[in-house]
């Protein structure tokens, strides 16, 4: 199945300046996204996955954070380089994203309404009239059943699922070509994100979108992504796909990430975690990111950091694999 | 809504019954009565008691509370003691629309200029022009209203004979909107100040916590225009704590028409305040505290009713 790149992310860099001191939060990420494919990224919190996805938005926290290096390339323009009026064409309308606080992403002054229509308003130029129409469309297709209703309610009334489904229905209201959804389901109860993930999955089927799911939940990843990127410290350690990562991980990181999900026949106290945590950008080591808190050390790990190497269908960015390429 | 409103309204109705007690009473104790200042020490004595009789200077206090009370209720405010006894409601009707004109344009300056600045400077915190405003804002708040007044009626008035020096009107030449609004800017400015400061500042602060919220990039993703997001997006969320501020700063706005007035000899009721305190013209002293202190509670209403209206997770 070939299928080609949507867009594709080399060697991001992101950095957050603060008070003369440079904090790497995304340093050097590669990602390529397919069309109609589900990518998941995964690592701890604080590796640099919000960053990532708001690099791709181009709305990183400004002033303090930057895009300092890398493309973004998408339908054959690289997003870096473009204006910011052709940018807003392209948010909301070729890539929408959707976050991970459904309580506190939606303006809490305008009606639900208004905040799906003036979407629609402003990048498919509907009438009022028309993009109301679209609007209830829209909510029923996100699970609604009284989506007339809600039009008129505002977001304090709904609950955080419905307000996730709300957030869906923005999202999807132009039929993206990416969708960007930054833990969606962190925040919700656990039947509720169950039924999120499947309304994603099922809407990416039906309108043919790409999805990048960012998580730090690998029993989400298994359920829906068809690749997995593993990030650490900024940067990519591992990619493959679904399968392979389950039955084979390669590098010491992911597998403490597969060791530490829960299933429902281990107990907790089999579970197994990485020890220690994530560094801070400040305070990144100079050889292997992981090498402070990898059992498979070795002296070269310190000394040098390892590259990104393709072994077959998988990248891998780890020594112990680097021998067995030369 | 409505039943709020009218919640509201009836609450209101102890603290207005407060303050007739309070500004009557006050005015009871002030040092000197009306009929030493008013009459020839040499008078007839049984003038005097005619005079006394006439104002039922004599009945008890609380008598003359309720008499007093009972016919500003019906639109009564008594006679003047001076002014060969002109009724106090035709006096303060003849000064009340100047004193509106002025609080109106004073409060639209206000609020325009500093959504403006507050909104801009917002939008660039501590930049050169944030420091620049905040520096302005800081100076118009200690700026005392008077000073301000003078200086401007001595450069701007005086010297460069761009305003007049105070009025409403010339006196000389026929109505025109034009020259009403001529002698309307410079009072209008220096009354707007202190609250124009106060407000930016609040906008400011506000607009920078708003401009931070998740809401915000929210309305970013969607790929909606940056003045979308400021305007619609991030103004509605930023004003509703200028609005409180509204309703706290209408006493000073009172306060400092009077001095404004004073300052630019605008005849309204703040000049007319200040005129019947030197001459101890008690109705009129009266009835303008009284009728300050309703516009001000109908003031606060209208400022909680405009709150719930912006926010609507605001139970009513
Ligand atoms: N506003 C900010 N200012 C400074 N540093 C930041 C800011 N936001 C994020 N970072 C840095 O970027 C790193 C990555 O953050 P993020 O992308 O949010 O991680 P993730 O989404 O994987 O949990 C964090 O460890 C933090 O140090
Ligand atoms: S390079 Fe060394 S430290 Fe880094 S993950 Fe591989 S074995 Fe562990
Ligand atoms: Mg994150």
């Amino acid at each position: 199945m070939l299928m080609s790149a949507l867009l594709e992310v080399k060697n991001l860099k992101t950095h957050f300046f603060k008070k003369k001191q440079v904090i790497p939060a995304v340093d050097g990420m590669d990602l390529t996204i397919k069309k109609g494919e589900t990518v998941a990224l995964v690592g701890e919190s604080g590796s640099g996955k919000s960053m990532t996805s708001l690099s791709i938005m181009r709305l990183v926290p400004s002033p303090g954070g930057k895009i300092v290096d890398g493309q973004i390339m998408y339908d054959g323009k690289d997003l870096l380089t473009i204006s910011e009026n052709d940018m807003v064409d392209i948010r909301g309308n070729d890539i929408s994203m959707i976050f991970q606080e459904p309580m506190t992403s939606l303006n809490p002054v305008l009606t639900i309404g208004d905040q799906i229509t003036e979407t629609l308003i402003a990048h498919q130029k509907l009438s009022q009239r028309e993009a109301k129409k679209r609007a209830v469309e829209l909510l029923e297709m996100v699970g609604f059943s009284r989506a007339k209703a809600i039009l008129n309610d505002y977001p304090h009334r709904l609950s955080g699922g419905m307000r996730q489904r709300v957030m869906i229905a923005i999202a999807m209201s132009c039929n993206p070509k990416l969708l960007i959804a930054d833990e969606p389901t962190t925040a919700l109860d656990v039947t509720i994100q169950a039924q999120i993930l499947d309304l994603m999955k099922d809407l990416s089927n039906k309108f043919d979108t790409s999805i990048l799911l960012i998580t730090h939940d690998l029993g989400v990843v298994s359920e829906v992504a068809d690749r997995v990127i593993v990030m650490y410290c900024g940067q990519v350690v591992e990619e493959s796909s679904v399968n392979d990562i389950f039955e084979n991980a390669l590098h010491p990181y992911t597998q403490g990430l597969i060791n530490s999900v829960p299933s429902i026949d281990d107990d907790i106290d089999r579970l197994e975690s990485i020890e220690g945590n994530v560094p801070t950008p400040d305070q990144f080591p100079t050889g292997c990111r992981f090498a402070p808190r990898c059992p498979k050390a070795f002296d070269k790990c310190s000394l040098h950091m390892p590259t990104l190497k393709k072994i077959d269908e998988r990248s891998i960015r780890c020594f112990l694999y680097e021998e067995e390429q030369s | 809504m409505l039943s709020y409103i009218i919640r509201r309204i009836l609450t209101a109705i102890p603290l207005l019954i407060g303050i007739t007690l309070i500004s009557f009473f006050i005015v009871q104790i002030a040092p000197g009565d009306p009929t030493s200042l008013l009459m020839n020490p040499d008078i007839k004595p049984e003038d005097k008691v005619k005079f006394i009789e006439k104002y039922g200077l004599d009945d008890p206090i609380y008598i003359q509370y309720f008499k007093w009370v009972g016919n500003m209720v019906q639109g009564d405010f008594g006679n003047s003691l001076l002014k060969k006894g002109t009724p106090v409601s035709e006096m303060i009707m003849n000064r009340l629309p100047n004193t509106i004109t002025l609080m109106i344009a004073a409060t639209i300056i206000a609020i325009i200029f500093s959504i403006l600045i507050g909104v801009y400077s917002a939008t660039r915190p501590y930049s050169k022009s944030d420091y620049l405003f905040s520096t302005g804002s800081f100076l118009g708040l200690a700026t005392p209203n008077f000073w301000l007044g003078l200086m401007l009626i001595m450069f701007t008035a005086v010297n460069l004979e761009w305003f007049p020096t105070g009025g409403v009107a010339d006196l000389d030449a026929p109505f025109s909107i034009w020259d009403r609004i001529h002698h309307l800017i410079l009072p209008a400015f220096v009354l707007a100040s202190a609250d124009m400061a106060a407000y930016t500042r609040h906008t400011r602060s506000s607009m920078i916590e708003v401009l931070n919220q998740d809401y915000i990039r929210t309305a970013k993703a969607k790929g909606l225009r940056s003045r979308k997001v400021i305007f619609k997006h991030g103004l509605r969320n930023g004003l509703t704590p200028v609005v409180t501020l509204f309703g706290l700063s209408l006493p000073s706005l009172v306060g400092g028409a009077a001095i404004v007035e004073r300052v630019f000899a605008w005849p309204g009721l703040g000049s007319l305040f200040i005129e019947s305190s030197f001459t101890r013209d008690y109705p009129v002293i009266m009835a303008l505290i009284v009728l300050s202190s309703v516009f001000i509670v109908i003031g606060n209403i209208v400022a909680d009713i405009l709150y719930a209206v912006i926010d609507p997770r605001i139970e009513y």
